[in-house]
């Protein structure tokens, strides 16, 4: 198990690098910068800011400040090298040139001076994301900060939902296979899956906002604006489960070990509970680790929709704005999340199915 | 890893955690923060960029800023005529160029320390310095030398000149005395516009010593930052709102009436809407479009006449569109009234200048078409218009029997509105000029890059005035301007726009400017499309808040209305449209004056 967890660790690392590396560059590559608005800049003012956020550097050398945990500024360990941005610099000052030390990166010369060692500074790698480029009165790990409990809580709640009324419409359907209540049951679900989650909230806001106010309309800050935004985020989930569950169960009620009890005279519910459940089950669990995923991510359109101040709206909005920074800590964080959740779901897996082991090839 | 003692302790382990783990979260998600409704709540729309007035340039940043900080001058609500702020009175030399500023005695930081003019002079400072990056310096640059200051930047991005060289100076405490480069008619409508506001000067140096490596956060945080306005900010939570709380040492503080405002972030039109509605918000600056028409006919909506105008830029550069005849011809083809009346529909005029409609003391210089004098009717006149069109592209040879115009390519940012209006815009120009346009959207920031490299034909524009003055449009296109994005120029232009920057005269300005539109709509460079209306939805109880032309609402003003002042409001205007629900108010929140009639009132009885 150890060895396991190390190995999950190790290729954990290499792709939150490779997820860093490529978001970084192609951040980059889209045209537009988080400067440009519709009120053009004086040139002289682009150019203060730029020199400000280091975004007159070559890319090379803001990559390697954004990752850390060296200072690349010239006070820091860009002391050692000398920078120029083009290679007409060379033609210049030839001056400055030192032979042998002196090499092209890119479009860029430099020039190895040997001046100060190496301080220390945040980056990426010692866990510091940096300044939103956008909401400038902020870090970014501020922001994920005051936004991600909140995101937790709303995908916390929808799980809840999905989970009771998935299970217990899955539980039912099996149970009473061919039934009307099956036939409703798995109508819900169906419906549920086809739906939209953003429709299905329309229909939430104008029954119980505004026909029957009894919940509010948008907003977060009390449990009671949690139900409408939970609901509408964990119903299609709901809807999965609930087909996942009857099918499992289905196919365990049929099994010998099943039978057998059902021979011993056992009552049905201890059938249920201590023979069918763990076994009918697995699909549902080995469903959640994408599903709590699936919920982080797809909050976005809820977190929208009902005004909720969470991770979401960052994960689009600083795509929109070039908030460099910030659509690079969002990409981490569910980089992040997404791995962790897949491990925790392979360790559940085992706990429920004593035939599965975690094996070390 | 087998199955023994071990494997079962370490199952039961895991389950342990994952059931704390959920009942963690949910118990957090049950005690979320629970905060009371503000006396006001108004939705911003956005998250703001910053509470630092040197770094700021947005609208809805504005709207914090105007609440928490105070400027030389205020506004007035309804006229925008400068007012008395942390400057009690003001002197103005005969030739236009000094200002001496007297500061109120008795204004006060909300740290304790009295306003002076010191702190004018060190927050300019700071706004005109480099290392601030400040987007909006250029609106210091008519003052002598601040231009110079702000834009001869050494290698370590310091200034190289000396702050001496600039003409901001502190007599003493009380006096400030600015000189200007050119006199500048509408610098006191500047001193009451944010960026121009002061910091304090203690509230960055204790951050910077607090915090070496964070103070860019840490001043401006809630419990930290230090402000001179009405309100102070007391929290903050990113994405969701800003409580502003009346601060009690503001030198006005008797003349504010609210308590304590919410401002709320909330970025989709529908949501904002349903807030209003269920009367958990007092005011939203936005409505989706294609509600439009049934907001129409309700009293909490009444847009009023807004200072910006929508066009479309030409790329002159491009040899097509080279020719003049060819702009004018494209500019009388376009149906403004069918965009007007059926897509954007909130009484937006179809216009023909640059200059919107609705500024006092100017008259916007319509380029030369049917409609012009007001004798045609708009169905008349355009058609008059089109036939005009047709008839030039006639005489340069294109049409039937002549060349194929090539095709033009429409360029916008990616929005149901403006895909529509550029639709409009193709249709009739196909089905008067016979020319093919295509559309081509692009998302925000891409879209701005390819209008700076003048990568398009014909490109969606809009621009909103930050003060009145027809300079903040006129300014825009003179040859090489980092805004004109049209690849056009005009020498006389140009002349007339520097001219009118050193004109003491306001009927020569007057002249001057007027001239230069009359150049700008005889080359056309742009096509002008419409005048802006604003868009607020605003509970009909909430006094003080008159419509402007600038959209600019101050808190400072802001009081609910008791039942009979409403009843007189609803009277007085007279009209039929549909009386809404207006609640309110809390108890303690009616305007000052209307607290000295009702206790004058009450003592009578």
């Amino acid at each position: 198990m150890i060895q396991f967890l190390a190995r999950r660790l190790l290729w954990f690392a290499i792709t939150l690098l490779g997820v860093v590396t490529i978001s970084f560059f192609l951040m980059r590559a889209v045209r537009g910068g988080p400067f440009d608005g519709e009120r053009r800049l004086h040139p002289a003012i682009e150019a203060n800011l730029a020199a400000r956020y280091h975004l007159d550097w070559p890319l090379w050398r803001q990559y390697l400040q954004y990752l850390g945990p060296f200072d690349w500024s010239d006070e820091g360990i860009g002391a050692l090298l000398h920078v120029e941005a083009d290679t007409d610099a060379l033609q210049r000052r030839p001056e400055e040139r030192v032979e042998g030390r002196t090499f092209r990166l890119g479009s860029s010369v430099v020039t190895w001076t040997g001046r100060v060692g190496p301080t220390p500074f945040g980056g990426v790698l010692t866990g510091d994301l940096g300044p939103s480029f956008k909401y400038r009165d902020f870090t970014v790990n501020d922001i994920i900060g005051q936004s991600l409990p909140i995101s937790t809580a709303l995908g916390s709640v929808a799980l809840l939902f999905a989970l009771t009324l998935g299970l217990v419409a899955g539980i039912g359907s099996a149970l009473w296979r061919g039934t009307n209540i099956d036939l409703s049951l798995r109508l819900a679900a169906t419906a549920g899956i086809a739906l939209p989650n953003f429709v299905i909230a329309g229909f939430l806001i104008i029954l119980f906002a505004f026909l029957m106010p009894l919940l509010p309309v948008a907003g977060w800050g009390s449990p009671r604006h949690m139900v409408l935004p939970g609901f509408a985020l964990g119903a299609p989930f709901a809807a999965y489960i609930a087909r996942l569950a009857r099918t499992g169960l289905l196919e365990v009620l049929s099994k010998d070990h099943i039978r057998t009890a059902r021979a011993k005279g056992l009552p049905e519910w201890l059938i249920l509970v201590r023979h069918a459940l763990k076994g009918g089950l697995l699909p549902v669990v080995s469903y959640l680790g994408p599903a709590t995923a699936g919920i982080l991510t797809g909050s976005l359109v809820i977190e929208r929709l009902f005004g909720i101040p969470g991770t979401g709206s960052h994960f689009v909005n600083s795509a929109l704005n070039r908030d460099y920074t910030l659509s690079m800590g969002v990409t981490i964080l569910y980089t992040v999340l997404v791995y962790s959740l897949n491990t925790l779901v392979d360790l559940v897996y085992t706990l429920l199915d004593p035939r599965i082991e975690l094996e070390e090839s | 890893m087998g199955r023994g003692r071990w494997g079962l302790w370490w199952r039961q382990g895991v389950a342990l955690v994952l059931v704390g783990g959920l009942l963690v979260v949910v118990l957090r998600a049950l005690s979320a923060a629970r905060i009371e409704r503000a006396d006001m709540v108004f939705n911003n729309s956005t998250e703001i960029s910053t509470l630092d007035p040197a770094t700021v340039t947005g609208v809805p940043e504005g709207r914090i800023l105007r609440a928490i900080f105070e400027g030389l001058t205020i506004k007035d609500p309804e006229t925008l005529d400068p007012l008395p702020g942390m400057a009690e009175r003001w002197e103005v030399s005969p030739d236009g160029l000094t200002y001496t500023f007297h500061i109120r005695r008795g204004a006060r930081w909300t740290n304790g320390d009295p306003v002076t003019a010191h702190d004018f002079v060190y927050s300019w400072q700071r706004f005109l310095d480099p290392r601030t990056a400040a987007e909006y310096a250029y609106q210091l640059w008519y003052v002598k030398g601040a231009e110079a200051y702000s834009t001869d930047v050494g290698p370590d991005g310091a200034p190289l000149r000396s702050f001496d060289t600039v003409g901001i100076r502190a007599l003493d405490a009380q006096t400030l005395v600015v000189e200007l480069a050119a006199p500048t008619p509408f610098f006191l409508q500047l001193t009451a516009f944010y960026p121009l506001y002061p910091v304090n000067r203690r509230n960055l140096e204790e951050a910077k010593a607090q915090f070496p490596d964070t103070w860019q956060f840490e001043w401006l945080r809630p419990e930290r930052l230090v402000t001179n306005g009405p309100f102070r900010v007391t929290e903050r939570r990113v994405n969701d709102r800003i409580r502003l709380v009346k601060n009690e040492d503001y030198w006005a503080a008797d003349e504010v009436a609210l308590r304590t405002i919410d401002a709320l972030a909330i970025e989709s039109y529908m949501t904002g809407l349903n807030l209003y509605l269920s009367g958990e918000v007092d005011w939203i600056n936005l409505v989706p479009a294609s509600l439009v028409p049934r907001l129409l006919p309700r009293e909490d909506f009444d847009p009023t006449p807004y200072f910006g105008s929508y066009f479309f830029r030409i790329n002159t550069t491009r040899p097509h569109l080279a020719d003049k005849r060819i702009r004018r011809a494209l500019a009388l083809a376009i149906d403004r009234r069918a965009i007007t009346d059926k897509i954007v529909k909130s009484g937006q005029r179809p216009w023909y200048s640059l200059v919107p409609f609705g500024m006092e003391g100017y008259t916007p210089q319509e380029f030369e078409h049917a409609g012009r004098d007001g004798a045609l009717a708009y169905a008349a006149a355009l058609s008059r218009d089109q036939e005009e069109a047709k008839r030039i592209f006639a005489e340069l040879g294109y049409g039937s029997g002549g060349r194929d115009f090539p095709t033009i390519e429409l360029h916008y940012n990616t929005s149901e509105t403006h895909r529509d209006i550029a639709e409009v815009v193709a249709d009739t120009w196909k089905r008067v000029l016979g020319v093919d346009a295509k559309l081509l959207n692009q998302e925000w920031k891409v879209y701005l890059d390819t209008q700076s490299n003048l990568n398009f034909d014909v490109s969606r524009s809009a621009w909103i005035g930050d003060y009145i003055d027809p300079n903040t449009f006129l300014d825009l296109f003179v040859t090489g301007g980092e805004n004109n994005k049209t690849g056009w120029g005009h020498a006389r232009y140009d002349e007339l726009i520097q001219k009118s920057k050193y004109e003491v005269d306001p009927t020569v300005r007057r002249a001057q400017l007027e001239e230069a539109e009359r150049i700008l709509m005889d080359e056309l460079p742009i096509l002008p499309i419409y005048s802006y209306v604003t868009q607020n939805i605003v509970n009909p109880r909430l006094g003080g808040f008159p419509g402007n032309l600038l959209d600019e609402q101050f808190p400072r003003f802001w009081y609910w209305m008791d039942d009979e002042e409403l009843a007189e409001r609803r009277a007085a205007r007279g009209d039929d449209q549909e009386i809404t629900e207006a609640p309110g108010p809390n108890e303690g929140l009616y305007s000052p004056a209307q607290m000295r009639r009702r206790a004058a009132g009450g003592r009578g009885e």
